[in-house]
């Protein structure tokens, strides 16, 4: 008892000078502004301008507070029970137009390394399809026979198709509980790209075991498989800093943690009583089906009493990310529209005050880069609004007065928006390098330059996502629909042309605001030309960083050294998809045996 | 003996279809997920009474 009186005195702590330290960050940052703006006669667009520095350094600030938590902590030790498990559990791996063989694939990769743990009697799994698309689903009904002919696993494999995505994946998992929630006490929720090592299943349920509490278990998805230039990055940050951010993240949220959608684990009866997610009121975007149920069923876990949780010290849980910036793009707008969709619930009866904390965090992830285009436009606009400046201020005084410069305050501000930007980055290589972290990722120097690497290369996209970003609001706000687009998985290589028609708009864009910034203000050509430039050239860093990455930067402990059931799925999709391969005898399983 | 006349017995994806709906079929366990409530019920405001104030009805017997 005493021990969780001081668990939960820590996450106050925590969450008090996080938000403490980010308020006086933003207040710092608009005070700044003020004065600067002030100094040529103080109008609305400066008062504008100063309230959107604000909110947006409120923002940066509060991700580098997260980063602080997550270095100045170790990970908790969790309860875990001893000996062998016990719980029967359900791996739920929805799919939605996937290529079946990639998908089968994993599940055979995961069959047999749950085998090598001695309890793969105890697992069972069960393909979801809400697939849409009649030729696929023949595929994924060819393969399902292929994948019980190779596993063995009557019994333990089950394939259902939804005659209707109702809910879509929310429902689907909900269809399944409906069906077959009484068998399973625990079910470990996948996506169609996930990749779990056995043991680690084990481990959650171990985990889950020790703490009746508990309703879901989150772990923290290491992105792998990636092979272009855009997703070998994402594939090294997610790597690099996640695992910091996310332990912040945890120490944060306490009891009240997140539920990212796959890679879980979750107690049925718990989700079963909790998480049945109505459709709201009105039409989408704002209505109807809940897009991102994730966030609302790790909320509605904690107001029903139960825990949720990250437990970032779980190692051998896996995914697939985008392979480039339009990919990206194309989930950030459905990821937008439901964390937009989240306003609707800030006020949901009985939500813990920190669940709705985290729907407003969601909401401003997506807010906040309008906030940045909103500055620049005022910005540009600015000296439309500025009175003319007054030389003689003095009645009676002959010499003129000229107006100090506040440019100093301008450019610390600056200082400080790249700097909490960019230090918790080197903090964490600091980190790594001191701790031995680094070692995984090719050692200390390697690590450094990756670091430094990527965040210049981050901060050329920063200005194309803002782009995209800014545009997925607006679309939400105008009343568009995103749809349910299903993702595109596999090589993203981008020509020129296909990048040119996913973002010439930002072309235009750029080329405009630079031509009214040089009509208008001549001055802030110079500040602008970080934004603009990349924007200028949008389609060309699209499609280079779509192309194959042969870089030995960014080189992450997943792909220097795949782990058992990596190397399993590689061996059976390069079999199954026709290619040559050696056969590794060390591998049991018969999926593998065959391979 | 093959009877080449049910064309049935060709139909290769039928035949999977089959075979995936009885070798697939999910255990019958089922578990009650009941609504959860997430919107407030709508209520009346003052401003919203006050827009929706209309002139009351007088009879118009007696004119």
């Amino acid at each position: 008892m005493a021990k969780r009186g001081q668990d939960e005195a820590v996450v106050t702590l925590t969450r008090s000078l996080s938000l403490m330290a980010a308020i006086a960050a933003a207040c710092g940052g608009f005070l700044l502004f003020l004065q600067y703006g002030a100094s040529d006669g103080l109008d609305i667009i400066d008062v504008l301008r100063s309230a959107l520095i604000f909110a947006s350094t409120f923002w940066l600030a509060w991700g580098a507070a997260q980063a602080i938590a997550g270095l100045t902590t170790r990970p908790p030790l969790h309860a875990r029970t001893a000996g062998p498990i016990t719980t029967r559990t359900a791996i739920l791996v929805p799919v939605y137009n996937e290529d079946p063989v990639a998908t089968f694939a994993r599940i055979a990769a995961m069959e047999a390394s749950l085998r090598r743990t001695g309890f793969g009697d105890l697992f069972d799994f069960a393909i979801l399809s809400d697939t849409r698309d009649d030729r696929i689903a023949a595929k994924e009904r060819h393969w399902f026979l292929r994948l019980l002919a190779e596993t063995g696993a009557d019994g333990r494999i089950f394939y259902r198709r939804r005659q209707s995505n109702k809910g879509r994946k929310a429902g689907n998992i909900e269809d399944f509980i409906k069906t077959s929630g009484a068998a399973y006490p625990f079910a470990i929720i996948l996506d169609a790209d996930s990749l779990m090592e056995g043991e680690t299943m084990v481990e959650l349920v171990r985990r889950m075991e020790a703490a009746p509490d508990l309703g879901l278990l989150q772990t923290l998805p290491v992105i792998i498989h990636a092979k272009s230039r855009f997703g070998r990055v994402m594939q090294f940050a997610g790597a690099f800093y996640s695992p910091i951010f996310a332990r912040g993240l945890a120490m944060m949220q306490g009891k009240t943690g997140p539920f990212w959608g796959h890679n879980a684990i979750v107690r049925v009866r718990a989700f079963a009583e909790s998480c049945g997610m109505p459709a709201l009121s009105g039409k989408p975007p704002f209505g109807g089906h809940i897009l991102s149920h994730d966030y609302v069923e790790a909320a509605l876990l904690a107001r029903a009493g139960w825990t949720v949780r990250v437990d970032d010290d779980i190692q051998g849980s896996f995914e697939e990310g985008p392979e480039n910036i339009v990919d990206h793009a194309k989930r950030d707008r459905r990821w937008c529209q439901g964390n937009l969709q989240h306003s609707r619930l800030l006020l949901a009866p009985g939500l813990r005050l920190w669940s709705r904390f985290v729907f407003l965090q969601g909401i401003l992830a997506y807010i906040a880069p309008v906030f940045w285009l909103a500055f620049l436009g005022a910005s540009i606009l600015a000296p439309l609004f500025a009175a003319p400046i007054d030389y003689f201020p003095i009645k009676d005084w002959p010499f003129p007065v000229l107006p100090v410069s506040q440019a100093s305050k301008a450019l610390g501000l600056a200082v400080g928006v790249v700097g909490l930007l960019f230090v918790p980055k080197i903090l964490i290589v600091i980190d790594a390098a001191r701790s031995g972290r680094a070692q995984g990722f090719a050692g200390k120097a390697r690590a450094l330059q990756s670091t430094l690497v990527e965040l210049v290369f981050s901060s050329i996209t920063a200005p194309i996502f803002l782009m995209f970003q800014s545009r997925s609001v607006l679309q939400v706000l105008r009343g568009a629909d995103g749809g349910w687009p299903a993702q595109t998985r596999g090589d993203g290589s981008l020509t020129l042309a296909q990048a040119w028609a996913a973002s010439h708009w930002m072309v235009t864009n750029g080329v405009v605001g630079l031509g009214l910034a040089n009509w208008f203000a001549p001055a802030l050509v110079p500040w602008l030309l970080p934004v603009a430039l990349p924007l200028v050239l949008a389609p060309v860093i699209i499609s280079w960083s779509s192309r194959q990455s042969q870089s030995r930067l960014f080189q992450t402990p997943a792909e220097r050294q795949p782990s058992s059931v990596m190397k399993t799925q590689h061996l059976i999709l390069t079999r199954w998809q026709g290619k040559e391969t050696p056969v590794e005898p060390d591998l049991p399983g018969s999926a593998v045996m065959n391979a | 003996m093959t009877d080449l006349s049910d064309q049935a017995q060709f139909d290769i994806d039928a035949r999977i279809s089959e075979r995936v709906d009885l070798l697939g079929a999910l255990p019958k366990a089922p578990l009650a997920m009941p609504l959860q409530r997430l919107e407030l019920p709508r209520r009346v405001g003052l401003l919203t009474l006050l827009i929706h104030l209309r002139p009351a009805r007088t009879s118009r017997a007696g004119h």
